[in-house]
């Protein structure tokens, strides 16, 4: 009885714990990949229609979150530089607007001309994109090869705040190895950020 | 029974410790602690007025020295920023948790990320907060900083964390919670006894 109290108790502890663990493992394949969203253009996107010949890149994000803010205009700057390379970019907004008020489709298009996202930002209409990646925050970057196998999942770099202070460019160097057909050193980090506000 | 196993940054078994450099921030704020939390460390840099609760910024091993060394039933560590909305709209919550509970020993640590302590403590004393705090050391970068807490949270605020007497983290919450989600989860760890039975106080609801 003993045992099997103590038993039941770390599989709770542990069920606890792994919660908020990040369901894609390395190697995993995008969920939902046929999952219509709107862009804010207007035009339907999924995310095997956005799939590039060296790579995907899949972004949780949104308009609100002071990180998303303070980490925007590198996020810009570096999709668009890697889009052009080869790299299929999508950045998906799962917060739900009802309760996020600067998350609507039309702050999102205004978002999109100021930052200059050339790459489609859209909405998941039920967040079941971001559920189905088991996203729990904004930003987060999930880095697909051209086998469609996960191969980074984190942050963009380790100062949200100060662009000159950051000492690890963690997406910037796994895009990188990745068009080099070079070993991405580093696979996984914490994400700073919001969490995602999922419709019920 | 010695904590320093039991500690949150031994609690996976892989996080490393750099115990020297935090040692006297550490002490002091554990000795800050111990008076009532009435007077700040001696830290010049965060000196404050006196109608603005204490504050200081503190490394994830300085912290997690400090909630060991809290000597508490209980204590709730909240990751929490003036900007973020979620954090405020469940720190009146969390208040009030403390509030209830602080009589039997339980502490709240409030940790903020705001970039300057100044904002975290002026939102506070409008919370009415008379009560120490912190505030992310920004000489740790964010990854480090999150690493150092709990391998298992992603990084997300607000983030509240459940440690118990002997330092141990017992539950961690990722996003906004409710009074009962927290009251819930800190009863289970209040140990009873015939002097203090654990019963929610007056007037909440177990």
């Amino acid at each position: 009885m003993k045992k099997s109290a103590s038993v039941l108790f770390a599989a709770l502890a542990l069920a606890a714990f792994t919660l908020n663990a990040a369901a894609l493992e390395l190697g995993d394949k995008p969920p939902k990949t046929d999952v219509k969203m709107k862009g804010t253009d207007g035009k339907d996107y999924t995310i095997a229609g956005v799939k590039g010949a060296k790579g995907t890149l899949v972004i949780f994000s949104c308009n609100h979150c002071p990180f998303v803010v303070a980490w925007e205009e590198r996020i810009a700057a570096l999709c668009n530089e890697f889009m052009k390379k080869g790299v299929g970019i999508i950045q998906i907004n799962s917060n739900d607007y009802n309760r996020s008020k600067s998350d609507t489709p039309e702050l999102m298009a205004q978002r999109s001309k100021e930052r200059g996202f050339e790459f489609p930002y859209v909405v998941d209409a039920t967040s079941e994109v971001a559920r189905a990646f088991k996203a729990t925050v904004t930003p987060e970057f999930f880095l697909f090869d051209a086998d469609d196998k996960l191969v980074f999942h984190g942050a963009l770099d380790d100062n949200h705040r100060n662009a000159s202070a950051a000492t690890q460019h963690y997406l910037k160097n796994a895009l990188a190895a990745l068009l080099k057909g070079e070993a991405i050193t580093v696979h996984r980090t914490k994400t700073p950020g919001c969490t995602i506000k999922f419709r019920e | 029974m010695p904590t320093h196993n039991l500690h949150p940054l031994n609690f996976n078994g892989i996080r490393s410790m750099k115990t020297l450099p935090s040692t006297l921030t550490a002490a002091a704020v554990t000795a800050w602690l111990a008076l009532g939390c009435g007077q700040a460390p001696d830290d010049s840099s965060q000196a404050t007025p006196p109608s603005l609760p204490p504050i200081s910024a503190l490394t994830a091993a300085q912290l997690n020295d400090a909630v060991r060394d809290a000597k508490s039933p209980a204590v709730i560590l909240n990751m929490w920023a003036t900007w973020c909305v979620p954090c405020i709209e469940e720190l009146p919550d969390l208040l009030r948790l403390h509030e209830n509970y602080r009589a039997r020993g339980v502490k709240l640590f409030l940790v903020s990320w705001d970039a300057d302590p100044k904002l975290a403590q002026k939102f506070l004393a409008s919370k009415k907060v008379d009560f120490p705090s912190f505030i992310k050391d920004n000489s740790e970068t964010d990854p480090k900083f999150i690493e150092g807490i709990e391998d298992k949270w992603s990084g997300a605020l607000p983030a509240t964390f459940l440690f118990d007497a002997d330092g141990k983290l017992v539950h961690m919450w990722e996003g906004k919670e409710t009074y009962e989600a927290f009251e819930k989860k800190l009863l289970e760890i209040l140990k009873p006894s015939a002097q203090n039975p654990v019963q929610p106080p007056k007037g909440e609801t177990p």
